[in-house]
């Protein structure tokens, strides 16, 4: 969704009649479908069947993480649901692709640079007299803020943000259903199975 | 029955020295004329809408500037015609049965009558521009028979009806600067119909954006591909007001902005919480889980009488470590969103794939009458133990 660079052209073989009418050229021909296929792919989200995969696929990551790294950081479940919420999203927004591309070292790394540099320069160079030209672009600022939030949308024309937002908004949701599912199930079994599971322990290790 | 308007486009033509108020009446019933139109028209669930809403368009519409300042408001109750010369134009003819019985108790707003007279005036409507539009509605009629522009644009039109009046003065001004009538009107009918499409949607010519200047607003590029641009805009922002709750009352992108960060950072922290939460439950993810691995399922049989089966039974369902595992997993999720009867049907058919010869179809058909299921872990237990004795 790169070029969305509106195309102005008069065309001289109009009748005149069509004179007063502007034409400009679709972004692409998909755009022109683009509503449809963005409120399709949101009501996917909505769907039970997107949720009972993504909790399978959730259940699955977090047994292998478990496996793997025998410490339960919350941190690291968040990024395993993070990241198989992008898997879900079989990487048609740009979000999920910022989610599973933000994993790389090499990604982490240089924004760790960048922060520095950016920081140091700030301390050198002369501090901002005008504080009040800060404040000026209030929507910039809100937009800025909400790039920040939506992973890897930081520097989006305002639509693409929306959509974006949008996509991730009824992503979030789902993820937030499947996760509260998931640990209530848990937390049942493990409150109500205390006792016999112990038995069933100590014979599975006897056996 | 309808002998309208021919008659009056007759007159029209004719007698160019029609008074003022007979080219106000002629088309305040043509305006009318439009609305019973409306009215009739009931293929389209578009026009209930657009009989709804028609009215309040036309009181809308009299409080805006739409003649560009020059509006005149003239009371002419007067004008209100007298039911003689209502019944003369009470339908438009052309249209043929489908238009049906002509609605009588049709009482235009009165807003809508000034509305129209004062268009009238204020576009400085010489008796040819009278005609021309008097034709231009002829030929709209024709044109919705002949049905050349289809059944959709011509609904269309009908729904834009009311924002075409914006235009039809721009269109009438341009009549006057060019000389041919007949050619004008055929090109305003067809510029009108491709309006629509423009309006309606970009699929009948994916390659182009039509976008039409409206009344009162500037045509050059820059300004249409903002408004198309703003239009794209606030589509997508309606949109997200229907994801973020809440939103309906706020106006305004700034305030929606806000509201949209909110909710993103509440959900945010949301899953924030909830993988804490299951970070601390996750040793008994594995082990839950595990449970039901089919690994354990030998632990399980030992532990009862039927232990004499289960050398060849701890056999078999090793074999099928697999799917049931996955089975497993999923019966638990079924567990969890599905409603007790199809969790119920889950679980047996995820019994079922334990080999039958071993445990007998008694205990299969002992899952059946499991009415009083509910969701609580518990009873996964012991819908598996159950499979096992």
């Amino acid at each position: 969704m790169a070029s969305l660079i509106p195309n102005l052209e008069p065309n001289p073989d109009t009748s005149p009649e069509f004179q007063r009418k502007k034409r400009r050229k679709t972004e692409k021909r998909p755009g022109s479908f683009d509503r449809n296929q963005g409120n399709q792919r949101i009501k996917r989200w909505q769907t039970e069947r997107e949720q009972q995969i993504y909790s399978t696929k959730l259940i699955e990551a977090l047994r292998r993480s478990r496996r793997n790294s025998s410490s339960a950081a919350g941190k690291e479940v968040r990024g395993t649901a993070d990241r198989v919420l992008a898997i879900s999203a079989k990487g048609t927004t740009r979000w999920s692709r910022a989610i599973l591309t933000s994993g790389l070292s090499a990604g982490a790394k240089m924004r760790k640079h960048k922060k520095a540099n950016i920081n140091a320069n700030r301390r050198l160079r002369k501090p901002k007299i005008n504080k009040e030209k800060r404040k000026l672009p209030v929507f910039k600022r809100k937009l800025m803020v909400l790039g920040r939030l939506v992973p890897g949308c930081r520097k989006l024309s305002f639509s693409n943000l929306l959509e974006e937002t949008s996509d991730y908004i009824a992503a979030l949701e789902m993820q937030v259903r499947a996760m509260t599912a998931i640990t209530e199930y848990l937390a049942g079994s493990s409150g109500g199975e205390l006792q016999p599971p112990a038995d069933r322990l100590g014979s599975n290790v006897n056996s | 029955m309808f002998p309208s308007l021919h008659s009056l486009g007759s007159c029209t033509y004719n007698g160019m020295d029609l008074t003022v108020l007979e080219k106000q009446q002629a088309r305040l019933k043509w305006l009318q004329q439009q609305q019973q139109q409306q009215n009739y028209v009931v293929q389209n669930n578009a026009h209930v809408e657009l009989c709804t809403s028609s009215v309040p368009q036309f009181q809308g519409l009299l409080g805006s500037s739409l003649c560009g300042g020059q509006l005149v408001e003239l009371k002419m109750p007067e004008v209100y015609l007298g039911s003689d010369d209502f019944h003369k134009f009470v339908n438009f003819s052309v249209a043929g049965p489908e238009f049906g019985v002509s609605k009588m108790d049709l009482v235009m707003p009165e807003a809508a009558a000034d509305y129209s007279i004062s268009r009238t005036s204020g576009c400085q409507m010489t008796a040819f521009q009278t005609a021309v539009i008097k034709e231009e509605g002829e030929d709209v009629v024709l044109e919705k028979m002949e049905s050349t522009t289809g059944r959709e644009s011509f609904n269309k039109r009908k729904a834009k009806a009311v924002a075409d009046y914006k235009c039809k003065d721009k269109k009438i001004k341009e009549v006057e600067a060019e000389s041919e009538v007949k050619t004008k009107c055929s090109a305003e009918v067809s510029r009108n119909s491709s309006k629509e499409k423009s309006k309606a949607s970009e699929v009948q010519k994916p390659d182009y954006i039509h976008v039409r200047a409206r009344r009162g607003q500037a045509t050059d590029s820059h300004s249409l591909a903002e408004r198309a641009r703003r239009e794209k805009i606030s589509k997508k922002m309606k949109c997200l007001q229907d994801l973020v709750p809440g939103c309906n009352k706020i106006t305004g992108k700034a305030g929606m902005l806000d509201e949209i960060i909110n909710y993103v950072q509440s959900l945010q922290r949301q899953v924030e919480f909830l993988s804490t939460k299951l970070a601390a439950l996750n040793p008994s993810v594995e082990f839950n889980v595990d449970n039901l691995h089919v690994k354990e399922f030998p632990a399980y049989v030992a532990n009862f009488p039927a232990a004499a089966k289960s050398p060849a039974m701890a056999n078999l369902a090793c074999l099928q470590l697999n799917p049931l595992q996955k089975e497993a997993v999923n019966c638990i999720l079924d567990a969890t969103m599905h409603p007790p009867g199809t969790a119920t049907e889950g679980i047996a058919s995820a019994s079922m794939l334990i080999p039958e010869q071993a445990l007998g179809s008694s205990c299969v058909t002992q899952l059946q009458p499991f009415s009083t299921w509910n969701t609580d872990p518990q009873c996964l237990y012991n819908v598996y133990n159950m499979g096992f004795h």
